[in-house]
């Protein structure tokens, strides 16, 4: 029953509030402040712009590319002795392929599917995953055991496998890649929202939704989402690269997106039996994957470290 | 309860128990055998317009009887009747209908507010939350709820982290009573703050319940905070409710030995008087909730306690008019001089 003496509380509570005003001025401000420490972090400002560069030559690439370098696809076959296998020069930057085409065009090309495996499938990925990892941390009990013991059935299986198991049963195309690549990603997502959302849940302003008669949906909707939205965010980046990853590997593999269509992974396929003559060939695909899944793995790091509360006066 | 026989309860809690897992196993503890029993058979009511204070020390379940009751968690057992419908039986739509009526305050200025959300959204959300009026009437009301409570209504756009402990407090505040109910569980809504704001924190409450006649159920651990506020005060331990009476009865005439215990901690603001002042001093901690002590669950600190104490459950009886006890030995002071070893 004995309190501590009015100096020591009241002490104790400005230190409290200098040190709650702190956390706060973060968590308020928390995009505009996450934007300005990502800013400082050189690594991820590369990676942002290698990301928009590929992005705007991947979107632009019919307004230019083929004026400049040829069709990515088609082949004149009564050319072929000359144009075939030809190593870099000023006319084709990263050489020629078998077929004559130019690969730098081919791996413009390629960056569009790679691009929109990485976005589309993360996108699937993303939104089962905050479905069920809601569902399990919100509701707990039978739905958390059910969910999470199924995302854990789903991660026991190797991972490549199970994406290229799925293609044999849905059958090659771009979108069964990205129902395939989509579906299997949920399960780390899913597991990431719900320790998000188990944290974010015990704070007192949930209940306080809840004592005032909101609905579910409303509290996970207002209030759990976006204050444990910064995990996902981190997680679905670096997500995108693993994507453009699988999907290399798939095609590589010669599943999925069908030829004549350029994909980086079909490309370092196509290249494999001139490694010693035409080392280009694979080599120029595969910088553009390297590059493209670095830089989204890093600016993933840049935005776990800007958004991290830990880290502020870092 | 004779002065209030002519009024019908607002709320009514009858043989309220919650019990919780003491531990968790593959089943997220819902066959567990062990359980700990935070709450146990606690029954008492509120009238409208009336305060109602329940003290008693950390973990003794007083928490969770304020949030049994607003059905943040559900009772294990037992009824808790708000304007005569049992809550517990309550369907989705029922419980939104009653918790317009019914509202919360936190004792955390700093968890119950969302970071994200401005003080205009905050304090309007159960007016959103319950469709009242349109945007431009819901945004009136929270400039005049601010003024009410004491704050800048031009700071409605700000967020929580721009304010103090105790103006946080008053943002709270301000939202339970956005709806006007009937009653408010103010769950110590001041033991986080500072001594200076905690008065005014509470006058404000004083203020509103006489300007809008709400009642309030108030949890505190504080009987001082509690006086200053209650109407009637209850006090519990270990998940029990050991006293029930009228405040000024209750302070100058104790009749169960806890109860007796606790005022004779609370400081006197005069120094001759303090340092002639015999304090109880209870041996040990509160027993655990998980195995709580057989008969009268406060007999093994109890400084009166006989044999029949840890065999029989005292009986819950009318000592005085409106002045309820649980022990076997209930009389005015109970703990007489001698008892006390110093």
């Amino acid at each position: 029953m004995q309190e501590p003496s009015s100096t020591q509380r009241g002490g104790m509570a400005a230190k409290a509030e200098t040190k709650a005003k702190v956390s706060g001025a973060k968590s308020r401000t928390l995009w505009g402040d996450a934007f300005k420490r990502l800013r400082k972090n050189k690594l991820a400002v590369i990676a942002v712009v290698w990301i928009i560069f590929v992005i705007l030559v991947a979107v632009t690439a019919d307004l230019w590319a083929q004026q400049w370098l040829g069709s990515p696809t088609a082949s004149d076959t009564t050319q072929l002795a000359t144009t075939s296998l030809l190593p870099p020069s000023p006319e084709h930057p990263f050489g020629t392929d078998l077929n004559g085409r130019d690969i730098l065009v081919r791996v413009i090309y390629g960056a569009r599917v790679s691009l929109t495996v990485g976005v589309v499938a993360t996108s699937i990925s993303t939104v089962i995953g905050l479905v069920m990892g809601a569902l399990a941390a919100f509701y707990g009990g039978i739905w958390d055991t059910i969910i999470m013991r199924l995302a854990d059935v789903f991660l026991a299986f190797p991972y490549v496998l199970f994406v290229v198991a799925m293609i044999a049963a849905l059958g090659n195309g771009l979108m069964n890649v990205f129902i395939a690549i989509g579906i299997l990603g949920w399960p780390s997502i899913a597991r990431v929202f719900r320790s998000a959302i188990l944290t974010v849940k015990e704070n007192d302003y949930v209940d306080a939704a809840r004592a005032m008669g909101a609905s579910d949906f409303r509290i996970i909707v207002r209030h759990i989402f976006p204050n444990s939205v910064a995990s996902i965010v981190v997680y679905a980046t670096m997500n995108i690269g693993s994507a453009i990853l699988t999907e290399s590997s798939l095609s590589f593999l010669g599943l999925g997106v069908t030829p004549p269509t350029p994909t980086w992974g079909s490309m370092i396929q196509a290249g494999q039996s001139y490694l010693q003559t035409a080392p280009w060939m694979m080599i120029m695909p595969g910088l553009a994957i390297l590059t493209t899944v670095l830089a989204f793995t890093l600016l993933g790091d840049g935005l776990r470290d800007a958004l991290d509360v830990k880290m502020k006066d870092a | 309860m004779a002065q209030s026989t002519d009024r019908t309860p607002l709320l009514k809690v009858e043989h309220l128990s919650k019990e919780f897992p003491a531990e968790s196993g593959v089943f997220g503890g819902r066959f567990a055998k062990r359980v700990v029993s935070a709450v146990n058979d606690v029954s008492f009511e509120i009238y409208p317009g009336e305060t109602f204070g329940l003290v008693g020390e950390s973990g003794c379940g007083k928490s969770t009887t304020g949030r049994t009751i607003m059905r943040l968690t559900n009772p294990t057992s037992g009824k808790v009747f708000f304007e005569g419908r049992d809550v517990a039986a309550m369907n989705k739509k029922e419980l939104k209908a009653m918790r317009r009526n019914m509202q919360f305050i936190f004792q955390d200025p700093y968890a119950s507010l969302n970071p994200r959300m401005t003080i205009g959204e905050i304090v309007s959300e159960p007016m959103t939350i319950h469709g009242v009026g349109t945007k431009e009437e819901r945004m009136r009301r929270v400039r005049e709820l601010l003024d009410v409570v004491g704050l800048n209504p031009e700071h409605i756009n700000r967020y929580p982290h721009e304010f103090s402990g105790g103006q946080r407090q008053r943002i709270g505040i301000a939202r339970a009573f956005a709806l006007r109910p009937k009653l408010i569980i103010c769950d110590e809504p001041v033991s986080a703050l500072d001594v200076s704001i905690q008065a005014q924190v509470l006058n404000l409450l004083k203020d509103l319940q006489d300007q809008f006649g709400t009642a309030y159920l108030f949890i505190a651990h504080d009987l001082s905070v509690v006086q200053h506020i209650s109407d009637r005060v209850a006090v519990m331990y270990l998940g029990k409710m050991v006293e029930v009476s009228d405040w000024r009865t209750l302070y100058t005439e104790p009749h169960h030995p806890y109860t007796q215990s606790l005022l004779s901690a609370v400081p006197v603001p005069d120094p001759d008087i303090q340092k002639t002042r015999k304090r109880i001093i209870l041996a040990g901690d509160p027993p655990s909730p998980i195995d709580p002590p057989s008969g009268c669950r406060f007999h093994t600190r109890c400084p009166i306690a006989q044999e029949i104490c840890s065999k029989e459950q005292p009986e819950w009886k009318e000592v005085a008019d409106g002045h309820y006890c649980a022990c076997h030995f209930a009389q005015k002071f109970p703990i007489k001089e001698s008892h006390i070893d110093l």
